[in-house]
């Protein structure tokens, strides 16, 4: 132990020496190296960031990556279980889906089916005018033609999903505040429903003035909305957001979730909450064998992409790497063939070969290093320029810090570089013959 | 201490193979300084390179201190050299970016176990003033004159105090006064039991060993007092 380590100080010691030595050669091979190096931290910076940018996308619709999801059967009685097991839960958040209009009442909307506004019109979404979607109990909608096919005339009025939330979801779906501010779930319920929209509702709302009334499907009237904020949910279609009892003052138990059905958003840990609410369905009369928990695997999702991506960009960086290598070998050959007098000495003074190979390679390995700290502190600086820049058009790169990953690769790419390169120089500094300096 | 036995050695190179050395004996005790003259390409340098474990002998058998080294491992002999044999050369082979320190460091620093820094540096300091030049410790060879240089390569060789100093042509570079002070650093090393072997040329440097050889053909003769007062000083 106390031989290995005598070695390594030795090889540590001696390679500092000649890098300080030859510091125009050392900074020749940092200069060779830098752009390879340079290109593994940017890849796998790069990855890291669309990572983490694929990942907060996917999340916005799929959920966020671990989260216990469960779709749940509609029902009078299993839509009250539901609202009795998530209140007032923070681990765990019930989401109904229903729909409704904002605007003047009896007129078709102007995105009928609740479309895109720059995909509404004849032929987008939703039901024909003269027909009009109807939903049934257990979610199944299908289209019914009016009475007399009668067809409303269009009005100033906006059709949009309507998301009734018995917590904050964000910690499932981490929807990102636009403007104003996310629902209070603290307070007591308000007659005037809270509600916050989508960047498209907030698009359409923006584009058309409307009265704010509110028909709920299966609403017992309506209700006068007030919008406190924006997000982007990741939706092309315009939504909006409510607190699942103020959309309760106006929309019976029964039918809030008439509309895309009720889902389970559960943190990993709330097993009890899982347990109570297939306890509760069960003993209300579901199929207990239809109530399925699935994990939301998002990164899963969006892996094998990635990585594809990834190897790709890495494969042309180690060219790049490869470049750099080639430099260092060249500057280690000739400064071995410089030290061959050196390298016979030391060995003439009890220098074991295998130590003459270790300074050669600790020299490169060291030079890899410093060409990995240089690359590191570049390509962390940039990104810090990069986010404050592009900050603002790219939201996943606000705050974003630099990815240890990416060090750790430049780190590894240093050495890796130095040891390739080092290697043809530190095997010749082995084998010089211990007879040159007695023939010099 | 040496015991040389029937030492063969041919050198291959690109010309026709020379035989140097043939069926050398040579027996040297401890604490005893000699001298190899010879004339040049008479195989001094060979004879001193197979007993400093440099090279091989193609025949015979090297025995130090008892112990058969004639086919030791380059693993082990590297160790030996490394404790056993100290080198003085006609350059000085001094690395120019090291200090006289440094330089002298070398031999301690070279994978043979490990020294803290503070006893290397006692070492290294002790071994520069048994050679006169402590006071150089950290003077580059740039700034140094050849006899200083020569004598911080004599504080190299000295530093782990071995048992065997091989000096090939020491003074081969330095005056005629600056040489001989360094045979005197040498010589001085034999009174703790070091063996000194000295190749040179000079004629007033062999004589003040305590035996002189001369290689010629490839083998070693005995030259008497009788041989060497015959020499012009």
């Amino acid at each position: 132990m106390m031989r290995l380590s005598g070695r390594f100080r030795s090889a540590l010691i001696i390679g500092g020496q000649g890098i300080r030595a030859r510091k125009t050669r050392t900074l020749l091979s940092i200069i060779s190296l830098f752009l390879g190096v340079l290109a593994v931290v940017v890849v796998q910076a790069g990855a890291e960031a669309a990572n983490r940018s694929a990942l907060a996308n996917i999340e916005l619709t799929m959920g966020k990556d671990g989260t216990l999801q469960m779709y749940l059967p509609v029902g009078p009685d299993s839509v009250q279980a539901v609202l009795d097991t998530f209140d007032g839960r923070t681990d765990a958040v019930a989401v109904f889906g229903s729909h409704a209009v904002i605007g003047e009442p009896g007129v078709a909307p102007i995105n009928p089916g609740g479309s895109p506004f720059d995909q509404a019109g004849p032929g987008g979404w939703g039901p024909p005018p003269d027909s009009y979607m109807i939903c049934d109990k257990s979610g199944v909608c299908h289209m019914e033609k009016r009475p007399g096919g009668e067809q409303p005339p269009t009005g100033q009025a906006i059709e949009l999903g309507l998301t009734a939330l018995t917590g904050d979801v964000r910690p499932f779906r981490p929807y990102r505040l636009q403007s104003g501010q996310w629902l209070d779930f603290s307070g007591p319920p308000s007659l005037s429903p809270r509600i916050v929209v989508n960047k498209e509702a907030a698009k359409g709302f923006s584009q058309y003035q409307v009265p704010a009334q509110m028909r709920i499907d299966n609403g017992k009237a309506d209700a006068t909305p007030r919008i406190v904020g924006v997000v982007d949910d990741g939706m092309g279609q315009p939504m909006a957001y409510v607190r699942s009892d103020e959309l309760l003052n106006w929309v019976p138990a029964a039918t809030v979730a008439n509309f895309g059905g009720v889902q389970a958003l559960l943190s990993p840990d709330a097993t009890d909450v899982a347990r109570t609410l297939r306890a509760k369905l069960t003993a209300s009369g579901v199929d207990a064998a239809s109530i399925r928990p699935e994990v939301i695997q998002a990164r899963q999702a969006i892996a094998g992409e990635l990585a594809l991506y990834r190897w790709v960009f890495l494969g042309i960086a180690s060219l790049v790497l490869l470049v750099g290598v080639a430099g260092i070998l060249n500057v280690g050959l000739a400064t071995v063939g410089e030290r061959v007098e050196e390298f016979a000495l030391r060995r003439a003074v009890g220098t074991p070969r295998s130590l003459l190979a270790g300074i050669v390679l600790a020299e490169t390995m060291l030079t890899g290093l410093f060409t990995a700290a240089a690359a590191i502190g570049v390509a962390a600086l940039c990104l810090r320029v990069v986010a404050s820049v592009l900050g603002g058009r790219f939201g996943f790169l606000q705050g974003m810090q630099f990815p240890w990953q990416a060090g750790i690769a430049g780190i590894v790419a240093g050495l890796v570089a130095g040891l390739l390169g080092g290697f043809v120089p530190a095997l010749r500094a082995a084998r010089i013959p211990i007879a040159t300096v007695m023939r010099a | 201490m040496i015991e040389l036995a029937g030492i063969s050695k041919t050198l291959k190179g690109q010309q026709e193979p020379r035989t140097v050395l043939s069926e050398v004996d040579l027996n040297v005790a401890a604490g005893e300084s000699l001298a190899v003259l010879g004339r040049s390409g008479s195989g001094k340098s060979t004879l001193l390179s197979l007993i400093g474990l440099f090279d091989r002998a193609d025949g015979g058998t090297y025995h130090l201190d008892g112990r058969d080294i004639t086919r030791l491992p380059e693993r082990k002999a590297a160790a030996l050299r490394s404790a056993d044999f100290g080198f003085v050369f006609q350059r000085f082979f001094l690395l120019k970016h090291l200090t006289a320190a440094q330089n002298v460091a070398m031999a301690l620093v070279n994978g043979q176990g490990w020294l803290p820094r503070r006893h290397r540096r006692a070492q290294v300091m002790a071994a520069l003033d048994q050679v006169g030049i402590a006071h150089l410790a950290k003077n580059k060879p740039a700034r140094l004159s050849g006899g200083e240089q020569q004598r911080v390569a004599v504080a190299r060789a000295l530093v782990r105090q071995p048992k065997v100093l091989l000096a090939d042509e020491p003074t081969g570079a330095l005056d005629t006064e600056t040489g001989d002070l360094v045979i005197d650093v040498l010589h001085d090393a034999t009174a703790r039991g070091c063996v000194l072997i000295l190749v040179t040329h000079d004629w007033d440097h062999a004589r003040r060993m305590g035996r002189v050889l001369r290689l010629d053909g490839g083998a070693l003769h005995p030259m008497s007092e009788r041989d060497l007062a015959g020499v012009p000083a």
